[in-house]
């Protein structure tokens, strides 16, 4: 099924029809067309090199296969563009949460000295719009970058041939032993909070303090958002830090029950899969590449 | 008049008697605060001056502050008045004259709505809550002329219709009774009547398929034929809420397998499933269309990770935008909406008491501040009928606790019966002493008293001997599985059965301070499971389960097979000790070696009272009774392990009750005598000093009414 929200997007099966939009920002198709073209544009990266494109390439799910981004002038920052599928739905943006809303994300890499590295004033004057307008312009193009109707969306809206054998024992994993669903919950697989895997743990500290750096409590420690499981196949390497090539690492990572770490989140165990189950997790996963729609495509 | 200036003056005069140190600077800011209110007249000034001495980290000054800065509010008709004095009722409790006064203020507005002409009236009941039941449901609406209501008739296990107007009911479903269901028979479970009255939509279980939404249709007059609506394999719940005025539409909630939960709309007329919303693991209470059809107002939790708070919703059905109705750190319940659709109404106890409340909506956006309608409602919603009366049931029971001292050696009562209970009485159920004998534990159904959950999340209460103290925690679950919760041997936490906030199905380990759970063992949504309790070294887990995926509530009606399983935790391999054609009782001797459980045996029309080693042998007879006699029970072990207590029913009705004490080395079986009881599973736990047992008396039955609110619109377009 799809349908219309607010006259501008087609929302596509397995995603809901109300996504939370400003009342100040609503979508309209010009906004939507300006924030596609502002998204692709250099202009917007101090040496003219990069643009939001070069780091959320439509091409990997609008990530990258790099597994830290590289910004202007071949610098690099210190986390993996993460994938810009169904951020309308979001409720805290960067790795971190640091950004409450999109009109708030959008302008932070184009400051940022590893990404982006202009001023807001000079961006504003390299593209001719105020920065209001930039930051509802991007915010409503990524609204519109959307992914649904995958085969796991058709299967469970009763196309019971949609997956493989293997993919629904995949998906009852996901469900069941795997325990997946306390984390990625939701036809967005994403709860839109912050756990400690133990990712960032390495030789007895962390690499990364990850959201305690913006709560500043104690349990925050090294966790980061749960990243949206839409379009993951396309989306390597995984993790915050980009430290996982492939989904059989991302799927062996947590059938040893993560990093050990004294923060490490309570959902997170040993689930010691059988090797099957550990193809059959992965093939799961796979069938959650649906279409990818941007814009007004 | 007269409560605000005894309230002014006495703050007045209090604020005159504090003399103007250093150290009482917010003291003289009060005052000078008042002589800017009262002698300059300057309100918004006052006002300022009144914020910074709220702010001053002197709760009785904050409180009188605040009570002042509301009047002045009110004088200058801004409703924050309002919102003031709720929080001075909510926040400063402590405060007594400053909450006092607060009450007042709002008590008066209610007084101002009730001189109004609103008038209050029950129209059905009461009624056994098993013989029928609205609430429990979340989903039951009444016809828009007011006359009609659906239910689910747990004494016949059929779907009705219960006309308001002539006291009939229609049953249009014919099916089993409950006990005469096996675990493969289907049943109707939450329904919703249409605005006009002419169809019900409703759920139908069956325990090999799911969920069915199905739709039959009230015109005519034989049973009716029913239609499916809507079937998918992947939603493992589903309740239907309320019906679009046009009758195109049923707004449902579902729940997907994963766990996501969703509130959309279902065509009526080809059951197509629009998702409109879905939220992490937690749903709405109630959803009620607006009456232009244009919204849904829904009540949701505010935070995911707690079932203590929410706020009121309004979503525009077309997906385009929500907008917070009803927010704050009160609890609010979504009731529905004034016929002209430009109030919506809710529950909440902002105010301090559970009431009922409105506020005014245009164009699908809250204006204004709440309105105060009523207080002493409960939260469970029918809806409000086309002429605006709201219709809500309400349920309510005489349950309390009991603790005597008894000689068990002549039976006879020494000592008591005392009631430990000092509030929210005649809800109090499941007592369990703690292994230390320290305190006594029980289950305060305060949801009963309101409606204020759907499936019923009782408070466990603590109570203290020693102090007299009672405490209550607020188990962080989101379904509180009952027969059979029991302390852990280490008397910090309890063992339970139910579901966590992420509604995943396990038994959990309660903790005894904070109410968290921490899983033992996590298992499918299909598994019935009851009756947890551990062994006396805490390694081995022991509960009852069914194989048939049916609820406990079958369990308990004796249709289901099931078995009383061991677990180890470490390695988390199980094995079934026993196993039985019904659902039979079963409780784990103090030393954890044997089973006391009840044997029926047809054939000679009797029960038994057996012990079943729990390492395996022959199961030992130790009581035998014949029809009408029964037990209910086993119930309890006495601390040493010697005697078992149980209680025997004499006859039919089940109004003959007695405890008896069934010594395990053969003994002769003698009354205790503490006067009458009421079966309800385990009702009475020993102490560990052998001397003491606290048990449940009062009606066995929980009763359930509806009641209808009439005449509460003038009122709500007064204070507009």
């Amino acid at each position: 099924m799809r349908l219309l929200l607010a006259a501008v997007l087609v929302i596509p099966l397995g995603l809901d029809l109300y996504m939370p939009v400003p009342e100040d920002n609503p979508l309209t198709v010009e906004k939507i067309e300006l924030g596609r073209r502002l998204f692709n544009d250099r202009r917007l990266s101090r040496d003219s090199s990069v643009s939001c494109a070069s780091c959320h390439d439509p091409q990997r799910g609008f990530s990258t296969a790099q597994p830290i981004a590289i910004g202007v002038l071949g610098r690099q920052g210190s986390r993996n563009a993460p994938a810009l599928i169904n951020r309308g739905y979001g409720h805290a943006f960067f790795w971190d949460g640091r950004a409450a809303t999109l009109e708030e994300q959008v302008l932070k890499p184009i400051q940022d000295p590893n990404e982006m590295d202009l001023t807001l004033e000079e961006a504003s004057a390299r593209v001719k719009l105020d920065v209001t307008a930039l930051s509802r312009s991007l915010a409503s193009y990524i609204r519109s970058i959307l992914s649904g109707d995958s085969p796991y969306d058709r299967f469970i809206n009763g196309q019971r041939s949609a997956l493989s054998a293997e993919q629904q024992m995949g998906l009852q994993l996901f469900r069941g032993k795997g325990n997946c669903t306390a984390c990625h919950v939701g036809p967005n697989f994403t709860d839109e909070e912050f756990h400690n895997t133990g990712i960032a743990w390495r030789d007895g500290q962390y690499t990364d303090e990850g959201r305690f750096a913006i709560s500043s409590i104690p349990r925050d420690h090294g966790a980061f958002k749960t990243p949206t499981l839409r379009e993951v196949a396309r989306t390597a390497p995984y993790m915050h830090d980009g430290s996982l090539a492939t989904l059989e690492d991302v799927v062996e990572f947590y059938s040893q029950g993560g990093r050990p770490n004294p923060d490490l989140d309570s959902e997170i165990r040993p689930r010691n899969f059988k090797p099957e189950e550990k193809r059959a997790l992965v093939a799961f996963l796979k069938c959650l590449s649906g279409k990818i729609q941007e814009g007004l495509r | 008049m007269k409560v605000t200036r005894m309230w002014i003056v006495a703050s007045i005069a209090a604020a005159l008697a504090i003399s103007a140190s250093a150290q009482r600077t917010p003291e003289v800011a009060l005052r000078a605060a008042m002589e800017t209110e009262t002698v300059k007249g300057d309100l918004k000034g006052a006002i300022e001056q009144y914020k910074k001495v709220a702010q001053s980290g002197n709760r009785a000054l904050a409180a009188q502050a605040l009570v002042h800065m509301a009047e002045c509010y009110q004088k200058l008709g801004d409703s924050e008045a309002q919102k003031i004095y709720e929080r001075v009722v909510r926040e400063f409790g402590d405060q007594k004259d400053a909450a006092s006064a607060a009450r007042a203020h709002l008590g008066r507005n209610e007084a101002n709505a009730t001189s109004a002409g609103m008038t209050s009236r029950r129209v059905w009941g009461p009624s056994p809550a098993m013989s029928w039941n609205f609430l429990d449901a979340a989903g039951a609406t009444i016809s828009g002329d007011g006359r009609l209501a659906s239910y689910n008739d747990y004494t016949t296990g059929n779907l009705a219709v219960h006309d308001f107007s002539t006291g009939q009911d229609r049953y249009l479903t014919t099916w089993k009774r409950p006990e005469q269901r096996d675990q493969r028979t289907p049943y109707p479970q939450q329904s919703a009547v249409s605005r006009d009255g002419k169809l019900v939509a409703y759920t139908w279980f069956n325990p090999q398929k799911g969920y069915e939404l199905r739709v039959t249709s009230l015109e005519g007059s034989g049973m009716p034929q029913s239609r499916l609506l809507l079937y998918n394999d992947d939603i493992l719940l589903l309740k239907p809420n309320d019906w679009s005025p046009d009758g195109n539409w049923i707004a449902v909630q579902l729940q997907r397998k994963g766990g996501t939960q969703q509130m959309g709309l279902v065509s009526a007329r080809d059951g197509s499933l629009r998702v409109l919303k879905s939220a992490d693991w937690q749903s709405a209470n109630r959803i009620f269309f607006s009456p232009d059809g244009k919204y849904l107002g829904f009540d949701a939790p505010v935070r995911q990770s707690s079932n203590d708070q929410r706020d009121v919703f309004i979503l525009a059905v077309d997906g385009s935008r929500e907008v917070p109705a009803v927010t704050g750190p009160s609890d609010d319940t979504m009731m529905g909406w004034s016929p002209d659709g430009k109030h919506l109404l809710f529950a909440s106890d902002r105010g301090g008491t559970l009431s009922l409340w409105g506020i005014s909506v245009t164009d699908g956006r809250p204006q204004g501040s709440p309105v105060l309608l009523k207080s002493g409602i409960s939260r469970g919603s029918l809806g409000v009928s086309n002429s605006g009366s709201l219709y809500s049931g309400i349920q309510f029971s005489d349950r309390d606790i009991q603790v005597a001292t008894v000689d068990f050696k002549t039976g006879k009562l020494v000592s008591g019966p005392i009631n430990p209970a000092k509030s929210f009485l005649g809800v109090n159920e499941y007592p369990e002493w703690s292994p230390d004998g320290k305190y006594l534990s029980y289950l305060s159904f305060h949801n009963r008293i309101d409606c204020s959950c759907t499936y019923g999340i009782p408070v466990l209460a603590i109570w203290s001997p020693e102090t007299g103290e009672t405490r209550e925690i607020q188990p962080k679950l989101s379904y509180f599985g009952v027969p059979g919760y029991n302390w852990a041997p280490d008397g910090r936490s309890f063992i339970v059965n139910g579901r966590d906030l992420k509604n995943r199905p396990g038994v959990y380990r309660l903790d005894a301070q904070t109410g968290d759970a921490t899983p033992l063992m996590m298992h499918e949504p299909s598994l019935a499971i009851d009756l947890p309790q551990l062994s006396p070294d805490g390694k081995r887990l022991y509960y009852r389960r069914n194989f048939s995926g049916i609820g406990s509530a079958q369990l308990r009606l004796g249709s289901a097979d099931s078995a009383f399983v061991e677990r180890d935790l470490a390695s988390g391999t199980e094995r079934e000790i026993i196993r039985r054609p019904n659902g039979f009782p079963a409780d784990l001797s103090p030393d954890g070696r044997f089973i006391a459980t009840t044997s029926n045996d047809e054939s000679t029309k009797s029960l038994t009272l057996v012990l079943i080693p729990v390492s395996g042998g022959e199961p030992r007879e130790l009581l035998r009774l014949s029809q009408p006699e029964r037990l209910f029970g086993p119930a309890s072990w006495t601390p040493d392990g010697n005697s078992i207590i149980v209680e025997k029913v004499r006859n039919d009705s089940l109004t003959d009750r007695e405890f008896l004490l069934v010594p395990v080395d053969g003994g002769q079986p003698r009354k205790i005598d503490v006067g009458p009881t009421i079966g309800l599973g385990p009702v009475q736990t020993v102490h560990p000093d052998g001397k003491q047992i606290a048990y449940v008396v009062g009606d066995s039955t929980v009763k359930q009414e509806v009641w209808v609110l009439e005449n509460f619109l003038p009122a709500l377009n007064a204070k507009k």
